[in-house]
Formats: C-alpha cells, sequence, structure tokens
C-alpha cells in the first residue's frame, strides 16, 4: 500500500445508522425548525420520528416541536467524542416527547423541571445540527 | 435434530473463571481457553469431549477477525457439531449459553461449551492508532442516532439520568445508593476471583470521584478483563457419567423497543425486565419465593436498585431500605449478588453473564466457601443489555 489512508471520519457509523426518517429529523433540524412525527391514524406523536407508526402502523405527518420545554434529567460526561465535561448531556421535556439535548449553563446551575427553550446548534464534527436546551432567565 | 418428541433437560456440569480485573499481557482467547480448562476439569470431562463452542464478541472496542469460533476450535484441536457466536450487548454470553442449551435440548449434541472473555481495558490507557480510533466511532455509534452525536461513547452517562430520576422521584438519598457497593464489598470479600475485595463504607463511596453527577466512582462497576466458561452437557449424559449440577429450569427474555434512553418512558420503571423473570419462573414453575440466590446484572448502584424493582423483589423505591435491612445479604431473607455483583467482583461484560451462571452453579452445588448461602437449591440468573432496554433470566435448579 502507498502513502496512508486519510484519518477515520468521527461521523461514518453514525450516519449510516440514520434511517429515512432520522435524515428528516437532522435536515429539519439544520433549517432551526426542529420536528417528529405523528400519526395520521392514532394520533401520537413520538420522538424518535418513524416511518409508520409504532403503535397502530399507520402514516405518520411531521409535526413542529414546541420551542419551550422543561429539564426532565440531566449529566456531564467524564468520557466521551464530543461534549465532555463541563459540558451538560440533557433530556428536556417538550409537549408530549422527550428528547436529548445539550444544556446551555453548568450542570450546579440546572435543576429538574426548569423551563428551557430550545436553541439548534451546529455541531462541526459530524456536520449535524443537534439540539441545545437554554433554561429561561431565573 | 428435528422431529423428536422429546427435550433433554439441559445441565452445567461445569465452570471456570479467571481471576476479574487486569490481564495486560493477555488475549481474550487466553482468558477464556483458560476458563474452559477449569470448566472442563471440574466436570472430569476432556477437550475432545467437546461437540460444540459457543461464544460471544471479544469485547467493544477491539476489532475481531471472522470465525473466531472456528480459530477457538483449532487451538482446542478439536472438530464440532457446533460453532456459534452471539452478540446482543451485555447479554451476549447469556444468548450464547441460551444458545447452547437450546441445542442440548433439542438433541443435536450433548457436551457444549459456552465461552464469554474480554481483555481490553488497556485500549483506553495506551495509545490508539487509526484503527482503534475507528473502532471508537463504531462504539459510539451503538449509541444510536439519536445520542451518538452528543458524542457518547460509554453507558456510564446514560445511567446517570436514568439515576438522578430514580432519587428524585424516590427521594433516595446518596447515602443510600452509596449503601449498595458497601453491601456488595462484603460479599466480595469472600470471592477469591472478585477483583475489589477490600471493605469501603458509604463516606468511602461518597467521597470517590463524580464521574457522571450523580453517579460516583465506587457506583460503578469496574471494567474489568476477565474469562468464564460453562460446560452445558444433556441431562442424559450427566446421568451416565454421574454428573452433578445445575439444570437449567426456566427462561424468560424481554427486549424493550428503544436503544439506551427510552424516551417518553419512566427512566426509573422497566417493565420488561418483570416480564422476563415472570416467564423463567412459569416455565421452571415457580415462584420468587422459592428462589434461595440470585445473580442480578447491575452495572451500577441504582440500576442495581431499579432492576430488583423491576423484577418485582420489591416495590418501586423500596430497594435501598430493603437493602440497608439486610435482606439480600449472603445470610439475608432474599440473597442477591453473593459474588459482589458486578460492582465488586468486578464486570468485563463479555464475559459478565457466565460468571453469574458460575456464582449460581456454586451456590447450588455448595463450592462457594465464605459466600456460600446455606441450602440453595434454586436460583436465578438476571443479564441485561443497553441500559436495562432487555433481559435474559435463567432459573438454575440444583442437579444431582
Amino acid at each position: 500500500m502507498s502513502g496512508s489512508p486519510p484519518a477515520p471520519s468521527p461521523a461514518k457509523y453514525l450516519l449510516r445508522e440514520l434511517d429515512v426518517a432520522g435524515h428528516e429529523f437532522y435536515r429539519r433540524l439544520a433549517e432551526g425548525r426542529p420536528a417528529t412525527t405523528r400519526c395520521e391514524s392514532c394520533a401520537r406523536t413520538g420522538f424518535p420520528p418513524r416511518l409508520r407508526c409504532s403503535g397502530c402502523g399507520g402514516r405518520q405527518s411531521w409535526v413542529e416541536l414546541p420551542g419551550q420545554g422543561r429539564l426532565y434529567a440531566f449529566t456531564t460526561q467524564e468520557t466521551a467524542l464530543r461534549f465532555r465535561a463541563p459540558a451538560v448531556l440533557a433530556l428536556a421535556e417538550l409537549g408530549e416527547v422527550v428528547v436529548p439535548g445539550i444544556a446551555l449553563a453548568a450542570y450546579s446551575e440546572l435543576r429538574i423541571g426548569q423551563e428551557v427553550s430550545v436553541e439548534p446548534r451546529p455541531e462541526p464534527e459530524t456536520g449535524l445540527t443537534l439540539l441545545a436546551f437554554r433554561p429561561a432567565a431565573a | 435434530m428435528f422431529g423428536s418428541d422429546r427435550l433433554s433437560r439441559p445441565v452445567v456440569v461445569g465452570f471456570g473463571a479467571t481471576a476479574i480485573g487486569r490481564h495486560p499481557e493477555r488475549t481474550p482467547n487466553d482468558l477464556g481457553l483458560d476458563a474452559l480448562e477449569e470448566g472442563l476439569g471440574r466436570a472430569g470431562l476432556a477437550g475432545a469431549e467437546v461437540e460444540g463452542v459457543y461464544l460471544d464478541p471479544q469485547g467493544y472496542t477491539r476489532a475481531q477477525p471472522p470465525i473466531r469460533p472456528q480459530r477457538i476450535a483449532e487451538r482446542l484441536g478439536i472438530a464440532t457439531r457446533a460453532l456459534v457466536e452471539v452478540e446482543c450487548g451485555g447479554t451476549s454470553a447469556l444468548l450464547a449459553f441460551k444458545a447452547a442449551c437450546q441445542d442440548v435440548a433439542l438433541g443435536h449434541l450433548e457436551v457444549a461449551a459456552v465461552i464469554g472473555a474480554q481483555c481490553e481495558r488497556r485500549a483506553f490507557t495506551a495509545g490508539m492508532d487509526a484503527g482503534d480510533l475507528d473502532r471508537i466511532f463504531l462504539m459510539n455509534a451503538m449509541y444510536g442516532p439519536w445520542l451518538g452525536p452528543y458524542g457518547v461513547v460509554a453507558a456510564l452517562p446514560l445511567y446517570a439520568l436514568c439515576a438522578q430520576r430514580y432519587m428524585h422521584q424516590h427521594g433516595a438519598s446518596p447515602e443510600a445508593v452509596a449503601e449498595l457497593p458497601v453491601r456488595l464489598r462484603r460479599n466480595a470479600a469472600h470471592n477469591p476471583r472478585a477483583e475489589l475485595r477490600e471493605a469501603i463504607t458509604v463516606e468511602d463511596v461518597l467521597a470517590s470521584r463524580m464521574v457522571s453527577p450523580p453517579i460516583h466512582k465506587l457506583e460503578a462497576a469496574p471494567w474489568s478483563d476477565g474469562g468464564a466458561a460453562a460446560i452445558v452437557v444433556s441431562e442424559g449424559y450427566a446421568r451416565r457419567r454421574g454428573l452433578a449440577g445445575a439444570a437449567l429450569t426456566g427462561w424468560g427474555e424481554r427486549h424493550d423497543d428503544a436503544n439506551y434512553v427510552p424516551f417518553g418512558k419512566e427512566l426509573t420503571r422497566y417493565p420488561w425486565i418483570g416480564e422476563a423473570t415472570d416467564e423463567a419462573l412459569a416455565r421452571a414453575g415457580r415462584s420468587r419465593a422459592d428462589l434461595d440466590v440470585l445473580e442480578v446484572y447491575g452495572a451500577f448502584a441504582a440500576a442495581e436498585y431499579m432492576t430488583y424493582e423491576a423484577m418485582g423483589l420489591f416495590d418501586p423505591g423500596e430497594a435501598p431500605a430493603a437493602v440497608a435491612r439486610g435482606e439480600t445479604a449472603i445470610d439475608g431473607a432474599l440473597p442477591i449478588n453473593p459474588s459482589g455483583g458486578r460492582i465488586a467482583m468486578g464486570h468485563p461484560p463479555q464475559a459478565t453473564p457466565l460468571l453469574q451462571v458460575g456464582e449460581i452453579f456454586d451456590q447450588l452445588l455448595g463450592t462457594a466457601g465464605g459466600r456460600q448461602v446455606a441450602g440453595a437449591a434454586i436460583g436465578l440468573v438476571q443479564s441485561e443489555h443497553g441500559m436495562m432496554n432487555g433481559a435474559g433470566v435463567a432459573i438454575l435448579e440444583r442437579f444431582q
């Protein structure tokens, strides 16, 4: 073999894990419109987004996620490829669904149930736009 | 293999394991085959009598060339009727055990060797080449398209989220969570294979580093090296050879639809683990009250409490008080994890379920030494994968 192969891309396996609904989720997020799917038959809104309703098998349509919600749980990662401590990994309740994201505050300043607003943020290593949650001013 | 109108009951007649901890100069194959040699020796069987080899992968961070079962058979110098490798995260080795039991039950073969080993603690500390880095990216993708992009490469921070919810919902104090590792160390003190045998206090646990809040380092199982092997034979074979052991009398298995975080569900309730437990007990014709000793997964303290509760052993939020009262101690009413569990015995995930099977095997045979549960005749093994996303439960009963 001549020359060294290029360094592996951090995103190559992650992107292979995305189905059509996953690509659409991140496409909408990159446009600043976080969304998930809602069943046209049983009216269930769920996360993660799906092509078919896992409850009744019905067709799904896309619905925008609320721009505000509440912090459900949060922690920091000592070992991680990105968003290592002091970054805060969080779950937030946005209307009917719970979604992952990064909380834009120090761990010690956060509490469960706190109101947050949603801010899509581009992440350069993967090229994906991700969710971030900004706590409402106290 | 098919067409028989009778099933053979599978019986574990041998078990071996390495010390759990660090084995930086060895490989998973070395550790697995050392364990197998001990297991065969305890059963009084020769390697040539093994008719099938059942494996799980050798770890998470090291690439593995394909067709590993055949290379194990080559090292052993045996021709076989079955070569199997099974993968489903933390349950892998238990599902390899299930595969072996199924082949024995169906009469396809009479002597199966199940091997699980992991030896990769070094991978996180030694310098990584481009291939190792690629493997870390592969492991990141295990957390799926919703959590992976946030850089997750360990289950720890996800278990921190459910631990926080558990403490919030039930008002469990840091001291109540820290009590579990203290108790498990007392059991591990009697387990010569265990990695963490020194006594600790609640204060020690709470003074240890906060690795992913609210989880302290001493509330997390160590990422260990180790190998384990179980020899499974048919009941008929065991009788012909006069072998005692642990018969598989019940199996239950359930997997939820979520990978790691079950978005939108309670992070403190894992009903599928209870359903798997119910199924295994029903198949065995037993109830929870019949159980003499249990080996439950528990890679993190709060998660271990949640697993006890999900299995229907205690009401939601009640596990910490029950543990503090000594109910789960070796001399308690419901002994759980006499081995020291994952948190004190140590946790090489690809070997862990076989270490659990082996602990129950020793308990049923009365060979568990200082951690022996008096008169143990009926035991249970529960293993899980992901963030408690799925569970296998086996009921094992003394056979002689």
